[in-house]
Parts: C-alpha cells; structure tokens; sequence
C-alpha cells in the first residue's frame, strides 16, 4: 500500500480519512509512524479549547441597547425564498429554481429595472425575480470582495493560493451564471459590472498554486489601480439597498 | 409561555424589531463565543456579535427556517469574523504576533519541551501562531480542530468547496507544525526513536 501523505494523516487524526484501516495498518511502519506521532504531539499540543473572556447574563440585552437605534431599513419579507448558492453544487439547484422565476419576471421588469423613473417595488410574488438576483449577485460581490481581500492582505512568503484558487473557480461560475441572468432579465449595468470582474476571477482559478511574493505584488497594485475593491464594495452595498428597502436609482455601475 | 424562536423570526420577517430583540437577547452571549473562538480577538469579537446581529435583521426575510436560528446566525458570525480579521490584517502594521512569540520563546533560550508542556507555555505558543494565520486558515482550522465540525460542516458555513476547505485546514496545520515542532523536536525523536 502507498504510505500516507501528510494530508491523509491529518484527516485520519480528525477521524474523517477515507482510508482509516489501511492508515492504521500502515503505522506498523516505523517511517511512517514517525511521522504520524510529529503530527500528533502538534496538533495535541494546540488546545481544543481557547479560554473565551466572560460576559455578564445581560450580555444580550446591552447588545440589543447598543444596535436597537442601528437597525437598517428593510421591507418586510424581501426575499423570502432566496437560498444562496454556496458550497459544492448547491448553486446548480438554485440556478434551475431561479431560471423558471426569471422567465416569469422576465416581462415585468425587462429594460426597467434600473430606470431612476421606475417606482419602488413593495414585496411580493411576482417582483420575486429581480429582489433575487440581485441580493444574489450582492452577495456574490461580497464573497469576491472577500476572496480578493484575502489575497491582498498577504505578506511576503504568503504566496500560497491553493484554497483561493478553487474559491476563484467556484466564484467565476456564479459570475457567469449571474451576469446571464441579468443579461436576460434587463440589468445591463449589473451584468457589465460582473463582466469587468470576470478576467480576475480566471486568472486566479487558472494561477500557480504558489504565487511568488512579486507576483501578489503586482495583483494588489493591479488590484489597487483600479479602485476594484472599492468598487465591489459601492455596488454590493448599492444593490443590498435596493433590494432590501425597494429603494431605486439610477445605477450607475 | 415564552415564544420559541421560530416564532420570533416570523414576527421579525413581519418588521417587529422587539422580537428580533428578544433573539438578540437569547443569542447574545452564545454568539461572542463563537467570535471570539473564530477571531481569537475580544474588541473584534464585540464588532462580529454587533455586526452579526445588524446583517441578521437585514436578511432575516430570507431566513426559511431550514436551519435553527441559532445555525444561521453563527454562519453569518464566522463570516463577518473572517472578514473583520482580513481587514484588521490589513490596516495592521504590528510585526505578526507569532514572531513576537519567538521573541518569547526563541532558541537562544533553549526551552525545555517538557517544563513548555507542563506550564502549559507550548498551548499558549500554539494559540499564538494561530494568530499568523489567514483568515481563511485561523477558522477553518479553528472550525475542525475546536469545534469539533466536519470538513463538509465547515464548508457549508464557510461557502467553499470541500476541497478548498481541506486545503485551508492543511495549510494550517503545516504552519503550525513549523511553528511547533522546533520546541517538540528532541522530544519527538526520544518518544518515537
């Protein structure tokens, strides 16, 4: 049997290897128990607990005091049945439930939807359409500003983007899905946004797992010249207002 | 007799901001935990429990009551965790707290691997490189390692993909181990030799 990797060892330690009788067996090598009991006495070593600073049993009610005057507008019940499409395959099942909604809302606000003139939608069925993919694509904005601000904020010697290069290829699909659902459902400005923000999206699914330090030098000043983060962050929180308090204007995105 | 929290979230998708209050209030404590595990940090903490409940009340509408509201909420605080820990990352110009540690405890001091075990000093050590980690890295690992969730769980609170999330719990773990291992090394070698 190949011995296990370094990885395989870590997840057998959390007790979620696939292999876990084949990795016991192969303990009875020395080499590899070597490296199983490194592992072990690190990962033991780092407590299972971390001591969490008290707070008092009104803790609850002082947060309350402290937000009650905060709470943002919002019109009852917008959005109701959206279910964003996080995690593996879940945004396929969300796009076919979105897909028939889109065809049916489709009418009602094709070459409308951005018009300053347009008055404000309050919640119901048939204005379903537009609230849901736009709350969708805000929070797809936020996952990419996110995704982006985790790239950015690295130091030297940071340059490993394994995870964030599997994040930019999950990112990129909804984009693309997304900006086909605006396209159809009248949202030019939204899809063009999206659109603009593709080639980043690609190039990070399609980059190294390792960046050097000169190559996240030039994403960040890259990403710092065109305002991007800044950007994601006016549009997202634009299209959250809008579609939470039914509020229009002229997007210019 | 008290309402339940499902029909507290009703009537706050109805607009009623007391019983969201009462959801505040019940969650409150429970919440901080979660951030302050997550983000190791008690100020950000305070910021993720705040910010935490003030997205919940502007999303509550989608709220379908496919998960506890308790669920919901602690996945909306992990996220905002991991988002005030990039930023403050960001604006930060403090050298990373784990080479402050080696400070501490570098090899010019030679530490012993047991007299660090038995004070308790290699725990705090390891909690302190938890803090040169990313974002992503401190909570998925802080996710699997002390909560005890699976890599599908972890995942599914996170949005990334199974793969993604593995990868960010080993990554973890290898920074650890390079942090770790110099003090467990002789120790290491005398257990397994």
């Amino acid at each position: 049997m190949k011995p296990p990797s370094d990885e395989e060892l870590i997840l057998h330690y959390y007790g979620e290897s696939d292999r876990a009788a084949e990795i016991d067996a192969a303990l009875d090598d020395p080499e590899v128990a070597v490296r199983w009991r490194r592992l072990r006495d690190v990962l033991d070593a780092v407590p299972r607990e971390a001591e969490t600073p008290a707070r008092p049993q009104g803790y609850g009610a002082e947060v309350w005091r402290r937000i009650e005057g905060r709470l943002p507008e919002r019109s009852a019940g917008a959005g109701r049945l959206l279910r964003l499409p996080v995690g593996e395959g879940r945004i396929w099942q969300w796009a076919a439930a979105a897909g028939v909604v889109l065809l049916v809302g489709a009418s009602f606000w094709v070459g409308g939807f951005w018009r300053a003139s347009t008055p404000a939608v309050t919640a119901g069925e048939d204005e379903g359409a537009p609230r849901v993919l736009l709350l969708a694509v805000s929070d797809h904005l936020d996952r990419t500003e996110m995704l982006l601000a985790e790239l950015v904020n690295r130091g030297a010697g940071e340059g490993d983007v394994s995870v964030e290069r599997e994040w930019a290829e999950e990112l990129t699909t909804a984009s693309r899905f997304y900006r086909q659902a605006a396209e159809r459902s009248g949202a030019p400005e939204v899809a063009w946004f999206l659109a603009q923000l593709e080639p980043v999206l690609v190039e990070l699914s399609h980059a190294p797992e390792e960046l050097s330090d000169g190559d996240l030098a030039d994403l960040r000043s890259r990403l710092e010249r065109g305002d991007t983060l800044f950007k994601i962050r006016v549009v997202g929180s634009r299209l959250k207002h809008e579609t939470t308090t039914g509020a229009r204007g002229g997007a210019d995105v | 007799m008290e309402p339940n929290d499902a029909e507290l979230v009703e009537r706050a998708q109805r607009g009623d901001s007391e019983a969201f209050g009462e959801l505040v209030q019940r969650h409150g404590r429970y919440l901080f935990s979660v951030a302050y595990r997550v983000t190791g940090d008690e100020a950000l903490a305070e910021d993720v429990v705040q910010d935490t409940f003030l997205k919940a009340w502007e999303r509550i509408g989608r709220f379908d009551f496919r998960a506890r509201f308790s669920t919901w909420i602690y996945r909306i605080a992990v996220n905002r965790g991991i988002d005030l820990m990039r930023r403050k990352r960001r604006r930060s110009t403090e050298p990373p707290p784990a080479e402050a540690g080696e400070e501490t405890l570098g090899a010019s001091e030679a530490p012993d691997p047991h007299r660090l075990a038995v004070s308790g000093e290699l725990g705090r050590q390891a909690l302190e490189l938890l803090r040169s980690l990313t974002p992503m890295e401190r909570a998925s690992f802080v996710l699997r390692h002390m909560e005890g969730r699976s890599i599908a769980e972890i995942g599914e609170v996170l949005g990334t993909r199974t793969s993604a999330t593995k990868h960010a719990v080993f990554r973890a773990v290898r920074k650890l181990r390079s942090g770790l291992e110099p003090f467990l090394g002789e120790d290491h070698e005398a257990a397994v030799g």
